[in-house]
């Protein structure tokens, strides 16, 4: 009885340890390794102040400049926050961490996509870290949960390039909260339904995923769809539970619908899921699919059989194969580093980097006006991999746009190819700041189509 | 006999001294952040009290103890974030959100047992996580509700913890009495068997109403701490993973003691905090600790504890913990 109690706790051990070794990439130890010295054993210290002796090296500076990041490395999105990990760690091992004589050190914490967990390490890492920039979360919850713990803290900025929820710069802003390399959810999609007006679609259908992001996403599209002349019927708009995969009576009702197009979001296992069973069903072609960002994310198609996606429409703040150096220079790098094409998380932290990079290198070093330091960020005009960036009075980024198609590399990889570019959109786009912000944000009840 | 019996008692005194002591001294040792999860713990404490109640005592495993806890949290959130009401108001509808979620799921869930009650409970939670996704202007959705505000009294992050600290030992006393009332020792005939309580005349229909009703009583108040703690309120906190971690901080410390919960939970909150400051793969860890607790320690660090104790130091004494699980297993642990 105890041996063979014995063999199964070796054989429970030895598997979980297997499996442990198999993941990709998450094995490296989560402190950062730019930093020169900030090993997480620093950070246990619980006196307040402790001043690192290195960073006297520098002329501007006698702390370093720290920087927290928070991302869910482990758990059902740690694939999409690894990559964002990625990003920020690539722009630091290809750029100095000295700056204007300031060392920049960061650390990397998992948060397992759980708020709870991410304000107790909020906490931790403004408090015993001494961070002076948080960068904030994938998911809106965490993101939205972060930027109201952070709203009173005046000694820290708060950079949220992924979480995308409309509100945290629209209704609701923050004084310390800026979106830099970030976006609004509806932002994108806005211009989908412009472009399909134009190209004469009459009546879409819509599918999206149930929660927050899917009701802004699909109200993006339909709002502006339908404003520009286009018609969608509230009874063709179909909303799937979170998660959900088995897709297939979504897809025969969307094809009974009989659409010109149908605007599709679907984020994580849900989109191969769903791409399975339109192509099952024998539709592809028929009905043209005009996906939102994510669903046509690289980061979700390079696990679709290409012949399922090759020409998928869709738009985005991001597109890994648009032909230009300072997005190409970028691909490059990631594709180098870990053997992907860069998804737009990646993308986002990235460019979160840049911004700091740049605006420390304006403020000559001295960060500690955090006031001032937020002014110069939002001043600032950069290239960014994303394209050319500037930032609305809001902390929102104003964008090229772009339609995007999917396309087959030489090397046989997917990625997204613009095929047309709507330029300087920003989140309020084709409306103006006080027009949007009169109407609700949107949700399953408000899509902007009027009496539909 | 009598000598080792006081000794046993000595020990437990001694220590319940020294972890008051030691809670009321922790904030002059450590720093805001660990301060902060001992908050969290001792609200995860709590929460994990009030499922052992139902699994340890009553023999009834839930898996929607998250849903009453949230409705409570919700009831605050929507009051302070949505109605922007003053503190009583945001109390009352918390309360009232809580016990009647409690009432109604234990209404539902009071004529099952076994694996049908865990799947009861388990549906009523998800009920709970799905209008927390639909009701967008109540829950806000996923994006939660933010804006919720400690009262000005407690709001520094070290009276917080006081007052926690206050809440969850008076709770936890509350519990002590309660499991060694009448009503207490009738439970553990209800986990033992129910089919003879019934001979007995127990009404074992109402017991469990109550019982249920109690616990969720119980989860209620660890849902409100939790709210003002992070100030904040989402779906996450109604998710399958939160009843069931409340269940797996029972297990680890002991179910069927009201100490185990609480270590359990400390267990938990410092390895997802701290210890995943260092390691990355912090689940596997927690995942392998579990496999061994439940391969060599069958009634958790309490049991395992209070089993080298009896044995080797106070042989003789009755161990107290030895019918918990001894009696029958328990089915669904």
């Amino acid at each position: 009885m105890t041996r063979i109690r014995r063999a199964i706790v070796l054989v429970s051990v030895l598997a979980l340890v297997l499996a442990a070794c198999a993941a990709p990439d998450a094995e490296e130890d989560t402190t950062s390794t730019a930093a020169p010295s900030t090993t997480a054993a620093d950070s246990s210290d619980t006196t307040e102040s402790s001043a690192t002796t290195e960073a006297t090296t520098g002329t501007g500076c006698d702390e370093p400049i720290r920087i927290g990041v928070l991302q869910p490395l482990t758990g059902g999105l740690a694939a999409s926050g690894t990559d964002a990990k990625n990003g920020f760690e690539l722009y630091w091992q290809n750029h100095s961490t000295e700056v204007a004589g300031c060392t920049i050190e960061f650390r990397i914490e998992d948060t397992g996509g759980n708020p709870d967990t991410a304000l107790q390490k909020v906490d931790e890492l403004v408090g015993n870290y001494g961070a002076d920039i948080i960068i904030g979360e994938l998911l809106a919850n965490v993101t939205l949960a972060l930027a109201d713990r952070l709203k009173d803290n005046p000694d820290v900025i708060f950079m949220a390039p992924i979480g995308s929820a409309d509100d945290l710069t629209q209704r609701t802003p923050y004084p310390n909260f800026i979106r830099a390399g970030g976006w609004t959810s509806s932002q994108t999609s806005h211009v989908l339904g412009s472009w399909a007006a134009d190209q004469g679609y009459e009546r879409a259908a819509t599918f999206c995923t149930d929660y927050a992001f899917g009701w802004e996403m699909c109200g993006g599209f339909t709002q502006v769809f339908t404003e520009e002349g286009g018609t969608v019927v509230s009874g063709e708009q179909l909303w799937n539970p979170l998660g959900s995969t088995d897709l297939g009576t979504y897809v025969t009702q969307l094809s009974g619908f009989a659409p010109d197009a149908v605007f599709v979001l679907q984020v994580g296992a849900s989109v191969s899921d769903f791409f399975q069973n339109w192509s099952d069903f024998g539709i592809s072609g028929q009905i043209p699919i005009l996906a939102g960002e994510v669903t046509a994310d690289v980061s979700n198609i390079r696990n679709v059989p290409v012949d399922q996606v090759e020409g998928l429409i869709s738009s985005g703040h991001w597109a890994e194969g648009r032909d230009a150096p300072e997005t190409q220079e970028f691909v490059e790098l990631f594709d180098a580093a870990t053997g992907l094409l860069p998804s737009y998380y990646a993308a986002a932290t990235w460019t979160a980097a840049q911004y700091i990079d740049a605006t420390i290198q304006a403020m000559g070093g001295d960060i500690s006006d955090k006031a001032a330091t937020l002014e110069t960020m939002r001043g600032l005009e950069l290239l960014t991999p994303f394209g050319p960036s500037v930032l609305d009075e809001f902390g929102n980024p104003i964008y090229d746009i772009y339609i995007r198609q999917v396309v087959v590399r030489d090397d046989g990889r997917v990625w997204n190819e613009v095929i047309d570019t709507y330029e300087n959109v920003d989140q309020f786009w084709p409306k103006s700041a006080d027009e949007y912000l009169a109407q609700p944000v949107y949700t399953r009840e408000f899509q902007g189509n009027a009496g539909g | 006999m009598v000598r080792s019996l006081s000794t046993t008692a000595l020990v437990k005194i001694g220590l319940a001294v020294l972890g008051i002591a030691f809670g009321v001294a922790a904030p002059y040792l450590f720093s805001s952040f660990v301060i902060g999860l001992f908050s969290l713990a001792l609200i995860g404490g709590l929460f994990a009290q009030s499922i052992d109640l139902l699994a340890g005592y009553a023999g009834l495993v839930t898996l929607g103890q998250a849903g009453i806890s949230a409705s409570a949290a919700y009831g605050v959130g929507y009051m302070a974030s949505r109605v922007g009401a003053g503190l009583p108001a945001q109390l009352a509808v918390g309360l009232i959100a809580g016990m009647t979620a409690a009432l109604v799921f234990g209404v539902m869930a009071m004529r099952s047992d076994g694996v049908y009650f865990i799947m009861v409970t388990l549906a009523q939670g998800m009920i709970v996580w799905g209008l927390s996704i639909r009701l967008f202007r109540i829950t806000g959705a996923e994006n939660g509700l933010t804006g919720i505000d400690r009262p000005a009294m407690i709001d520094a992050y070290w009276k917080y913890y006081y007052f926690t600290l206050l809440v969850v030992v008076a709770c936890w006393m509350l519990l002590g009495i309660i499991v060694h009332s009448p009503l207490g020792v009738s439970l553990k005939g209800l986990r033992e068997s129910e089919t003879r309580m019934r001979m007995l005349g127990y009404n074992t229909t109402a017991l469990k109403l109550y019982v249920f009703v109690i616990a969720g009583f119980f989860a209620t108040l660890s849902g409100i701490l939790l709210v003002y703690l992070n100030e904040f309120i989402s779906p996450s906190a109604v998710v399958l993973a939160a009843s069931a971690i409340g269940v797996l901080e029972a297990i680890l410390g002991g179910v069927g003691t009201l100490v185990g919960p609480m270590i359990g939970a400390f267990v938990i909150v410092f390895v997802q905090n701290v210890v995943s400051i260092y390691v990355a793969r912090w689940p596997t860890l927690m995942g392998i600790v579990f496999v061994l607790v439940v391969l060599f320690a069958r009634r958790g660090i309490v049991g395992a504890i209070s089993d080298v104790w009896y044995r080797r130091i106070a042989p003789g004494a009755a161990d107290p913990l030895s019918t918990v699980i001894a009696g029958r297993d328990t089915p669904g642990l």
